[in-house]
């Protein structure tokens, strides 16, 4: 049965439930509904930012459900990207943050996991520096700050 | 590009998303971002803290720094001798303390200064005693300094149910009777590389039973420990013991006390075993499984002499078992590993030595196809190509398989039937292509020798095990296709390159 999502700019976009329902969001929305035809609203999802989530939930519609590995280390790995959604993150930065805040929203997690290891990736082996101007952040620090900051933390740098 | 509002990498939930996929080498820059980051990076990158003191080390933490920050370390490790201001704080949060004295230099001259390590470890024992919060500790290397204080600390601190210790030396009975008491508080012992005083005179230096204990694992120890042993077995809430090059003559013991009339109140709890690397002959592991009065779940015996009674001892466990280690145990037969491949509906590893095809079945099915996760076992088939297929058809069934090493474990005696036999061919033409039903595969390892592949089963395990992390040994015994296959293989390792264009 299809479903009828609505962004925020009002534009309609009709997708197989099965689609829809890689979205723990949606899926809770239909499953609280019941059967219905009516289109469902998405009030924080541009529909530029919305048709890209829906090309990558038709590519993954057969995935199976993430269960946790409690074999993995804590520390997740960045590395391990399939080759599809590179290609798939493959935007610019303001959407490539878009499509993180709409998983986010939407509670794809699989899209929410990629889009923070490619930020990750970006941030690997960068200076201060290099990440602020790679990510447009300002630094608020007073020099002073910094240099103290440096210091105490002087003894986690390489490790 | 103009920069959004608020930008989102400054939204504190956003930030700890992307922070948990940052390398911990990358923290440190990425706390000096600016104050946002900071305020995030800097609980991961002081979580767990590292004070060397050490000879090499470049510049320690100073105390006045570790203070300001002791309310964010939850795993604090010190190198090195420690000097004293470092004791006058206190971790509110700390669940993990450990204690690497390494060479104890104290001062420029003096090599070994056991005025100042006694300080030091009466420093660690106020610190353990006034940290209310520690569950964890771990201490080594000490060879000669009295350490009473730091047991008695342990005894007195009621969250502390772990120790772990190496090259940590309890000399003197004394000492050593401080030590064992507080041990009975502890939930889990590891000691690797430890002498302790473990005689058990009248007045008893070693305890009855360790009444909270669930877990010991001990490695390489100086002690006799026939005394340690029987306490063990009184441990009513033992669940794992791992024991790595035990000797025999302390295990008599065992055999003492199950033949007697403490038979009934022996490792009550006891299912995970591991007994590797110890001068254990078959009989007496036998003997020891057939004390155990929980059904095993996990046995590791690596190395040695378990054969024919040891199996026959395991009969009434077949069907618990989840793991079995027998690498190294020349006496355990191919059809013993078939037997259990057969007969162990919840194994999930089982490493074992070599597997003859010829003493499968042509429908050989097994009980844990649906739980097998990790078989590291030395296949080996004649040269009748319908043998190779039946046991990838068999192989096929274990979807759950994640990894499988076929090299051969050690020195492993070929007799002369096995020379004319060869390992199992990881070739297309000898039926590689049914285990495309693998999809889980991680790992595969094939040792030093005795492939033959080319370049389209490399490219057939690209493209049917996507999850593959490891592939090792060697491919083929031609040069050229071994070469191009690393390379193959090796492209298929390499990190994805960054993939965002701004």
């Amino acid at each position: 049965m299809p479903v009828t999502l609505v962004s925020l700019d009002n534009e309609n976009y009709v997708v197989d439930k099965e689609v829809a329902e890689r979205s723990i969001l949606i899926k809770n929305m239909l499953e609280d509904v019941g059967e219905t035809d009516s289109p469902i609203p998405l009030p924080n999802v541009t529909s530029t930012v919305l048709k890209k989530v829906i090309e990558y939930c038709e590519h993954h519609r057969n995935d199976p459900i993430q269960v946790p590995d409690e074999t993995d280390d804590p520390r997740k790995r960045s590395n391990d990207i399939e080759e599809w959604d590179m290609k798939f993150m493959q935007v610019d930065q303001e959407m490539l943050f878009e499509i993180i805040l709409a998983a986010n929203y939407l509670d794809i997690k699989p899209l929410l996991d990629v889009g923070c290891k490619t930020v990750a990736n970006i941030i690997k082996g960068k200076t201060p520096e290099e990440i602020r101007k790679a990510f447009n952040i300002v630094n608020d620090f007073t020099p002073e700050e910094e240099a103290q900051i440096r210091k105490e933390n002087e003894w986690a740098e390489d490790r | 590009m103009n920069p959004p509002v608020i930008h989102p990498l400054l939204l504190s939930e956003l930030l700890w998303s992307v922070a948990s996929y940052v390398q911990p080498r990358d923290y440190h820059s990425c706390g000096l971002v600016c104050k946002a980051w900071n305020a995030s990076f800097n609980t991961l990158i002081w979580d767990s803290c590292v004070v060397d003191h050490s000879i090499d080390a470049r510049s320690p933490i100073s105390a006045e720094t570790l203070r300001s920050h002791a309310h964010l370390i939850h795993t604090l490790t010190h190198r090195g001798p420690i000097p004293p201001e470092y004791f006058l704080i206190q971790y509110p949060n700390l669940k993990t303390l450990r204690i690497h004295a390494e060479t104890l230099t104290f001062g420029e001259d003096k090599k070994y200064d056991t005025k100042a390590a006694m300080e030091m470890w009466l420093g660690v024992a106020m610190l353990i005693r006034d940290t209310s919060t520690l569950t964890t500790v771990e201490l080594s290397p000490n060879r000669c300094v009295l350490a009473n204080r730091v047991w008695n600390s342990i005894e007195g601190n009621s969250t502390v149910t772990t120790l772990r210790l190496s090259n940590f030396d309890v000399n003197y009975e004394r000492q050593a009777r401080i030590f064992w008491r507080a041990c009975t508080t502890l939930e889990t012992l590891e000691m690797e590389h430890c002498f302790v005083y473990s005689r058990r005179r009248s007045n008893g230096c070693v305890p009855d039973s360790f009444p909270r204990m669930k877990e010991i694992k001990l490695q390489d120890l100086r002690l006799r420990s026939g005394n340690l042993i029987r306490t063990m077995a009184n441990s009513p809430q033992l669940l794992s013991l791992f024991w790595r090059g035990g000797r025999a003559q302390d295990w008599f013991r065992i055999r003492e006390i199950h033949n007697g009339l403490e038979a009934t109140t022996g490792f009550l709890s006891l299912e995970s075993l591991d007994l590797s690397s110890s001068n254990l002959a078959d009989v007496d592991i036998s003997q020891i499984i057939r004390g155990m009065k929980k059904p095993i779940v996990k046995l590791g015996l690596v190395k040695t002499g378990a054969g024919s009674l040891t199996i026959e001892a395991l009969g009434p466990h077949l069907r618990t078992i989840q793991g079995l280690d027998f690498r190294g145990c020349y006496q355990v037969k191919s059809h013993d590993i078939i037997m259990f491949l057969r007969s162990c509906p919840n194994l999930i590893s089982l490493k074992a030595g070599m597997l003859h095809a010829s003493d499968m079945e042509e429908d050989e099915r097994w009980a844990c196809e649906d739980n097998l996760r990790v078989l590291y076992v030395h296949i080996r088939v004649s040269l009748d190509e319908d043998e190779s297929r039946y046991v990838f058809t068999c192989l096929s069934r274990l979807t759950l398989l994640q990894e499988f090493d076929i090299a051969r474990y050690g020195y492993t005696f070929l007799s002369v039937d096995d020379i004319i036999k060869r390992p199992l061919q990881f070739r297309l033409n000898c039926g590689l292509g049914q285990l495309s039903t693998l999809s889980r595969m991680e790992r595969l390892s094939f040792g030093a020798n005795g492939q033959a592949m080319t370049m389209d089963e490399g490219l057939w395990i690209k493209r049917h095990w996507r999850r593959l992390k490891t592939i090792q040994g060697k491919f083929s015994a031609d040069n050229r296709s071994q070469k191009s296959l690393r390379k193959l293989f090796r492209e298929e390792a390499k990190p994805n390159p960054i993939g965002v264009a701004s």
